[in-house]
């Protein structure tokens, strides 16, 4: 069946399909329309969770990791400072292996004060040991919701899924809605790593010496980078029952592209759409779209750049004092490829909802085309106002 | 359980960082000085009662609905709960934390409405354990002070008798109170349920002489209140339509009629002076009140102040009467006035009232009722017994200087109220039960227990409602013996005793239990215990607990 939703409502539509138990929420823009939305199917009745009001989101994140120590799935949404005042406990639920899943609604961090898009939020909370993935349109987000609960309790470790904030949150789009039996037959229960049984009393998470501590660290590291391959199996599975793709990175025209762009979110559509146009130009452009920042498919990216001459990194966050954040991460997993490396270029535009424009993209292409590297900077700024 | 178990590889390690086994073995309540003490403690309102009424654990009760059950924990500690909760003056209500979120509780409200359950229902008292047979203790006089000693003693067993000089007991609540205050049916009902448990009443009884009723008696408690009226020492009143306060009651309150005439003057300021005041309005007067001092200065008490006020009394302070105008029948006509000031501070440490000179004035009367204060009438005592002021002195222990003779309410010194002379009644008898049984009286007081304060209370657990009264059912020109207020519904009850917020009372709500992070709380029997090997003593118990039950106290 086919609805027209937007981001936020393809969300809570998923999370009623994934029949997730306990929800635990703060309101923030633009999260808060997921929320409402999961808050009304519960006092419903639509969907047989409890709905924990909560009065901080660091009180949401302490909730609903409560309620995933029991066994239960659990969901949550933010965006922008409501991550940020998450920040100690996205440690814990991690470090506690607790398989949460979560949506961000990409919004920039102030100050100052901003409610719009760009990648800032999740990006500085890179190390916090979840898994992000970046989605591009509502069916994606959808379906990507549903793929995260497999993939977090398949690795017991929480899933971040992204979507950039208004772009996506609040733009409606045609979207298929999968069946809830196959909903059912995708995510079947799945014990979790370390039970909770109150006959059976243990103290979890307490103090942990330096004896064991680096095990237990070693042994979350390991799930995170197994997810890589867990997440390449659970989205053909996916692809299996429901007939969509969903590759952990996305290739596009870059067979024998010489210049590639690489973005993130909806930026990409853009970038498609420049690519494209300068195709029929005849210019050799491709696309590479990194759907899954962690586990980060270094493999991938580096296979899909491997025949490119420069690299353009779309990045919609900028880390001050070094680079753009997704650039560090391209150029780091070059480092690794066999041959002739391309040469990359970071290029930072989005910030706090601006709009990226086809003209950016083109004007990225033009730089690392004819500039060459001595005429461009460490971050090259799109758009900036003159 | 308890076992300690050391891991040696890390491939036993578990797949999360836990405990191998419980923690049991670990016995953190060894880390603190401190534990909680869950106590029930003392409630404003229960001070403030003269009774000592358990009303924070009472409202939990109506709450619930056990409305019976409720209703025992008041006649526990007062055997007249539908007459107290329509003519006590309610000091509870002036302790009740409530007031200080959002508008103190009705109790006496909730004590009505019990009452009057309990009537209609027909409950009754517990009868003694035990007859213990032998000399009687005679009672004299049948109002709140000897209704109070003799359920007292007939709770322990012994033989009661009370004289009552009236045709049925009540005493004052019976001649005193006009009845638009106090039902005669409801208060004959809870009297015939002192009887029910062994009160003998001896009423149409004049006792002129105590010798009379003192001999072969296991004590004799005095409780004649104060009937006789104040001289008004004012010219031409011993003449037609001149009333004393209580006097004119007693007629409005039996079959008598009483003649008012058109205009009535009220002289006094307290509660017998408003009670005339409003009696008149029903005998269809148009009634005014002379209070010599100023409005703040009335014994009365303000909600009577207010009804009268409703009722179309005219008040006028700082006015005293000079002298009455006597007309050619023999009758009152007109009373003079004055206007007073206030003087220098009389050794109570009010203003005195001084007349201000040229001020007097005139209006018509065809009645004036003083009704200036009411004191005992102790003649029968021929002057034995030691005073105090025109009372008689009495100890601690309610013992007056003649042997085996104890007293209380009206006629002893101290604040008259029919809650106090309830309660000294009720005192009398536990002391005189200790000393029949040879015990020892308790010591002198030391340091009284302090209620429970607001600040002790979790205002995050209520939520603010409006307080339930009883539906006004007088017009404003009252006529008869209807009642002004009716008695709070059902639904009224329960959600005034919702509010209350049984200030130091435990009602099993779990706060403590959910809140514990070391599980250390526990609920066994019918109350909370506390496991002194885990409690690590941080006292999130205490700081959540909505009513102020559970306190930190250092370790034995």
């Amino acid at each position: 069946m086919k609805a027209l939703i937007t981001g936020n409502e393809a969300v809570s539509t998923a999370v009623k399909l994934a029949r997730v138990e306990v929800i635990a929420a703060y309101p923030i823009t633009p999260q808060t329309s997921i929320s409402e939305k999961l808050s009304l199917y519960c006092s419903q009745g639509e969907m047989d969770a409890d709905f924990i009001k909560v009065e901080s989101e660091h009180s949401a994140m302490a909730t609903v990791v409560g309620a995933a120590s029991t066994g239960v799935r659990t969901f949550t949404a933010t965006s922008s400072q409501g991550l940020a005042l998450m920040h100690e406990l996205l440690h814990w639920a991690s470090g506690a292996r607790l398989p949460i899943v979560m949506a961000n609604v990409n919004r920039a961090l102030g100050a100052p004060w901003n409610i719009w898009c760009d990648h800032s939020d999740s990006l500085s909370q890179r190390d916090t040991g979840w898994l992000q993935f970046y989605c591009e349109s509502c069916q994606e987000v959808l379906d990507t919701v549903l793929i995260a609960f497999r993939v977090a309790e398949t690795v017991s470790t929480p899933v971040m899924v992204m979507l950039d904030g208004f772009i996506l949150s609040h733009t409606a789009e045609p979207v298929d809605i999968p069946k809830q039996d196959l909903v059912d037959k995708f995510l079947p229960r799945q014990e979790p790593l370390a039970p909770v049984d109150p006959k059976d009393p243990h103290t979890l998470h307490a103090v942990t010496g330096p004896e064991y501590f680096m095990e237990f660290k070693e042994k979350q590291y390991e799930a995170a980078r197994r997810a890589e391959q867990v997440a390449r199996e659970v989205s053909g599975e996916f692809a299996k029952i429901f007939g969509r793709e969903h590759p952990l990175t996305e290739g596009f025209m870059t067979d024998d592209a010489e210049t590639v762009i690489v973005a993130a979110g909806t930026s990409a559509g853009t970038g498609r759409y420049v690519v494209r146009k300068l195709r029929e130009q005849g210019r050799k452009v491709g696309l590479v779209r990194v759907r899954s920042f962690r586990p980060f498919p270094f493999e991938e990216v580096n296979s899909l750049l491997a025949g490119a001459k420069q690299v353009a990194v779309l990045d919609q966050a900028v880390s001050p004092g070094s680079e753009g954040v997704l650039f560090q991460e391209i150029k780091a997993s070059l480092y690794e490829s066999a041959g002739s490396r391309p040469e990359v270029y970071g290029f930072v535009s989005g910030l706090g909802g601006r709009d990226i424009v086809p003209e950016y993209i083109e004007e990225m292409v033009e730089k690392v085309e004819n500039s060459g590297k001595e005429k461009l900077d460490r971050v090259n700024w799109l758009g900036l106002n003159k | 359980m308890g076992s300690r178990k050391i891991i040696t590889s890390s491939k036993e390690l578990p797949p999360v960082s836990m405990s191998i086994a419980d923690m049991e073995w670990n016995k953190t309540g060894n880390w603190t000085f401190l534990k909680p003490v869950h106590r029930d403690r003392l409630a404003p309102c229960t001070m403030e009662c003269p009774l000592s009424v358990p009303i924070n654990r009472f409202m939990h009760l109506v709450r619930e609905g056990s409305y019976e059950q409720a209703w025992k924990l008041i006649v526990a500690a007062n055997p007249l709960p539908a007459v107290t909760g329509r003519v006590c003056y309610h000091s509870c209500e002036g302790g009740c934390n409530r007031d200080e979120f959002d508008e103190a509780l009705n109790i006496h409200g909730i004590e009505r409405f019990l009452g009057d359950a309990a009537i209609g229902a027909g409950w009754e008292l517990e009868p003694p354990k035990e007859e213990l047979g032998g000399p009687p203790v005679a009672v004299l006089g049948s109002g709140p002070a000897g209704l109070g000693c003799a359920f007292g003693l007939r709770r322990n067993g012994y033989p009661v008798i009370v004289y009552e000089r009236e045709t049925s007991p009540g005493g004052m609540l019976r001649v005193g109170v006009p009845q638009f205050r106090m039902p005669r049916k409801l208060l004959d009902a809870e009297i015939a349920r002192l009887e029910k448990i062994g009160v003998e009443f001896r009423c149409g009884e004049q006792i002129d002489d105590l010798e009379r009723v003192s001999r072969g008696v296991r004590a004799v408690f005095l409780a004649s209140g104060a009937h006789g009226s104040s001289d008004p020492q004012v010219e031409g009143a011993d003449c037609d339509g001149i009333y004393f306060g209580l006097e004119f009651l007693k007629k409005y309150n039996s079959a008598a009629a009483v003649e008012t005439g058109s205009r009535v003057a009220v002289v006094g300021g307290g509660n017998t002076a408003l009670d005339v005041a409003r009696a008149s309005v029903r005998l269809g007067a148009k009634v005014d009140l002379y209070y010599r001092r100023t409005e703040e200065e009335m014994p009365a008490h303000p909600e009577e102040l207010d009804e009268a006020r409703r009722e179309g009394v005219g008040f006028h302070f700082q006015v005293a009467p000079a002298g009455i105008d006597v007309g050619s029948n023999g009758h009152a006509q007109a009373v003079s006035l004055i206007r007073m000031r206030q003087g220098e501070k009389d050794e109570s440490g009010r203003a005195r009232p001084v007349p201000v000179e040229g001020s007097g004035f005139k209006v018509d009367a065809s009645s004036v009722v003083f009704a200036i204060g009411e004191q005992p009438e102790l003649g029968y005592l021929r002057g034995k017994a030691h005073r105090e002021g025109n009372r008689l002195a009495v100890d601690a222990l309610c013992r007056t200087s003649i042997p085996g003779v104890f007293a209380g309410g009206d006629i002893i010194p101290g604040e008259n109220s029919v809650s106090h002379a309830l309660a000294d009644g009720i005192a009398a008898a536990g002391n005189m039960h200790l000393i029949f049984q040879n015990s020892r009286p308790p010591a002198e007081k030391g340091e009284t227990e302090k209620p429970v304060e607001p600040g002790m209370i979790n205002f995050d657990y209520f939520d603010t409602a409006p307080r339930q009264n009883g539906k006004l059912i007088q017009e404003k020109t009252p006529k008869g013996s209807r009642e002004v207020e009716a008695t709070l519904t059902e639904k009224q009850a329960q959600e005034e005793s919702s509010r209350c917020f049984n200030c130091g009372s435990c009602v099993d709500c779990d706060t403590c239990l959910v809140f514990c992070p070391d599980l250390a709380i526990y609920f066994q029997g019918d109350k909370y215990m506390v496991k002194a090997d885990y409690c690590k003593g941080c006292g999130i118990c205490a700081e959540e607990c909505p009513r102020g039950v559970i306190s930190m106290e250092k370790k034995d």
